[in-house]
């Protein structure tokens, strides 16, 4: 029932999205587990993982979280269930000697309450990685149960991982409980009817039903609807009405902080009020507020042959969302036409090195009516690396039909670089910069063509990936003014230039030839027109950002 | 070579009773959660903590929930179940704070209620330090150190 009672093995980063100095560390111990249960332990704390990482918003936020596993072994299985309870409940009795001695019944209190030592978990934890942030118990008992605190512990038992992801509210981002009753609203418990003291630190409970001044006005679901949402008629018991808006409403009920009135919570539930709830919208944003330093700045934009302009005339357009890069690479042909190649490439390491598969693509004409996004068709032609050094400078190497090179980029630079990143703003319509991957609206609708923005000051570079009237691959690209507040025109051109393969690579050979011009309007920061006009053929289309990973990567 | 990298001060803490003091502090190469800025209407309940700078601005605070255990939460299992509270008897334990290691942080300034069994009245400082001294105290790390004695029995 000590240390003595096991060791402490391996540890293996099972999320890594980059250095511990620049990431989020969440760091998962277990308990109870003898050395011939590791698979278990692996898979357990697998299965928390995945659930962590579907648990909005850290889905969101995934690629700024790294996940440590160490492996901790103990003599014996399970953990220490005594006879006896506060609670009068009856225990196995079973005596466990684990490492982290986890215990039901912890301080003879209630059954369900399972706790370790903290103290060593944390020194474990912290000897093990030190930029840990957060520390979560694993206890190898079938037996529901859990506690919160400094470490957050929870057994096996179906269901019993929401107990972390409530407690990590607690510990990790300050959260009140939103609960309106502390025994239990059939507990007949007095002094829980008013609160009455001053406004409360935390982010998700006020006494506060001042619109202009709610801590939580920025996620209000509603402009105009009064506050409070509900009132509490009877202060000495919890507020039996049931939720008079939609579940994920926001605005401000009455009950939380273990007082039945004088509080307001944002939500009628959330995962601070309830177990199994999302976390509602105030908590969702603290969070994303808090962990916003750990997203990696996202490789989004225009880039091109490093040293800059070296190799003016190809490029490379980036959409970053997540742990997911989608590249469009404008070249040219062995004949010299213009030629874009796509690919979608996962993070394979650490968070700057990206592979996939590289496609051509074939479709129908770019002033098919209607365009027919079924006969689409898109060829593996070989694959493709980025390699990113920092945020401004990588490597992409390549292999097409059997040739391999590979190319120092940087990013293209024609006015003010806004910095990218994923996961910051769930509303893509109020983003005021507009570089981004865009396709037809509503999405998937023309799957198969895009336009890709680069946004810098009052400039747009779009480079329109579409098919030719024979079908095949066909860039066009444009240089757009800012020619109204938010309109911007230029001149639509098609290009020719040396193979994407040739040796030395020639930018005074690339011909640049005007076809006709293109014009955006954003009606906000995620719905356009994109309209052009290409050798006499002029058409419009209603364009939305292309999000592959939600909520998708906006730039400031 | 001087290491110009973001760098956090992790505060260990001891508590007894409503007595709290330091333990430990450690300097690590790390982020912090972002600051969180005071809102229009100041909070005047709870638990929080603060980098303070000479003269006496916030550089960085960031409310915490209830670091003396006075009681804990019972879950129930499946979807729908509620929490219950039930008091703890247990006097003493332990909680770590991280914050930034700003070149013009002063002092670190722990506010909360005087007594922690009324957490519904007006926060009060409850500690403050010196960060250099917090810097000085910052020992080196990775070694797993002996295991001290917790709760849980």
């Amino acid at each position: 029932m000590s240390a003595a009672d096991g060791s402490v093995g391996a540890t293996q980063k099972i999320v890594d999205h980059g250095p511990d100095a620049s990431r989020y560390n969440v760091v998962v111990l277990g308990d109870g587990y003898r050395a011939s249960e590791m698979a278990k332990y692996h898979a357990d704390v697998q299965a928390f993982v995945d659930t962590f990482r579907q648990t909005a918003p850290y889905d969101a936020l995934w690629c700024g979280i790294n996940v440590h596993r160490i492996d901790v072994v103990s003599t014996d299985s399970g953990a220490d269930d005594p006879v006896a309870c506060g609670d009068g409940t009856a225990g196995s009795g079973a005596v466990a000697r684990t490492y982290f001695d986890s215990t039901f019944c912890s301080n003879n209190a209630i059954r369900r309450l399972l706790s370790c030592d903290s103290v060593s978990a944390r020194n474990v934890a912290h000897a093990r990685v030190p930029a840990a942030h957060v520390v979560i118990v694993v206890v190898n008992s079938p037996l529901y149960g859990g506690s919160g605190g400094d470490v957050a512990t929870f057994s096996t038992a179906p269901g019993a991982y929401e107990i972390a992801l409530h407690e990590m509210g607690h510990t990790a981002f300050g959260f009140a409980d939103e609960y309106e009753y502390y025994a239990g609203c059939g507990s007949g418990e007095p002094g829980h009817d008013v609160y009455s003291g001053g406004e409360p630190v935390e982010p998700n409970v006020t006494r506060n039903t001042n619109r202009a001044t709610l801590k939580w006005r920025s996620v209000l679901t509603s402009a105009t609807d009064p506050l409070p949402t509900t009132a509490n008629a009877n202060c000495a018991q919890c507020d039996p009405q049931s939720n008079p808006k939609q579940p994920d409403y926001v605005g401000a009920y009455e009950g939380a902080r273990y007082m039945h009135c004088g509080c307001y919570r944002p939500s009628f539930n959330c995962r601070m009020r309830m177990l199994g709830e999302p976390f509602c919208a105030a908590c969702q944003k603290a969070i994303r507020d808090a962990l916003a330093p750990y997203l990696p700045v996202a490789y989004q934009g225009l880039w091109w042959k490093s040293p800059a302009g070296s190799e003016s005339g190809w490029g490379m357009n980036i959409a970053h969302q997540g742990d997911i890069i989608f590249a469009t690479w404008f070249t040219y042909d062995a004949t010299g036409k213009a030629w874009w190649l796509s690919m979608t490439a996962p993070m394979v390491s650490g968070g700057n090195v990206y592979a996939g598969t590289l496609n051509v693509t074939n479709g129908p004409a770019f002033n098919a009516v209607p365009f027919n996004p079924a006969l689409v068709v898109a060829t593996p032609v070989g694959n493709g690396t980025l390699t990113f050094s920092d945020a401004n400078n990588g490597t992409f190497a390549y292999t097409v039909n059997g040739v391999s090179q590979t190319k120092a980029i940087t990013r293209e630079v024609f006015g003010p670089v806004p910095v990218c990143r994923f996961g910051v703003q769930s509303d893509l319509s109020k983003a005021t910069n507009y570089q981004d991957l865009w396709w037809n609206d509503p999405p998937g609708s023309e799957s198969g063509w895009g336009l890709n923005v680069t946004h810098q000051g009052n400039i747009l570079f779009a480079t329109w990936f579409t098919y030719d009237v024979d079908g095949s691959a066909l860039w066009l690209s444009a240089t757009l003014q800012q020619t109204g507040t938010k309109t911007y025109a230029g001149t639509l051109n098609r290009t020719t230039g040396p193979a994407f393969n040739a040796v030395p690579w020639n930018p005074a050979s690339v011909g640049v030839t005007p076809v006709g011009s293109a014009t955006l309007t954003f009606a906000d920061g995620n719905h356009a027109t994109f309209a052009y006009t290409v050798n006499g053929v002029s058409q419009t289309k209603s364009i939305t950002r292309e999000v592959f990973q939600p909520p998708g990567t906006v730039c400031q | 070579m001087p290491d110009d990298s973001p760098h956090a001060l992790r505060l260990t803490f001891a508590w007894r009773d409503s007595q709290i003091s330091l333990v430990a502090s450690e300097r690590v190469a790390m982020i912090v959660p972002a600051s969180v800025p005071e809102p229009d209407v100041p909070a005047t309940t709870g638990y929080s903590f603060a980098l303070l700078d000479a003269n006496g601005r916030v550089l960085y605070r960031r409310p915490l929930h209830s670091p003396i255990r006075i009681d804990a939460e019972a879950f129930s299992p499946g979807r729908g179940r509620a929490i219950e509270r039930v008091p703890l008897a247990s006097t003493d334990g332990r909680f770590t704070l991280l914050v930034p290691d700003l070149a013009d942080a002063h002092a670190f300034r722990l506010s909360g209620p005087a007594d922690p069994r009324r957490p519904d009245d007006a926060a009060t400082e409850l500690l403050r330090l010196d960060v250099d001294a917090l810097r000085k105290a910052s020992g080196a790390t990775g070694t797993v150190p002996p295991r001290t004695r917790g709760p849980g029995g």
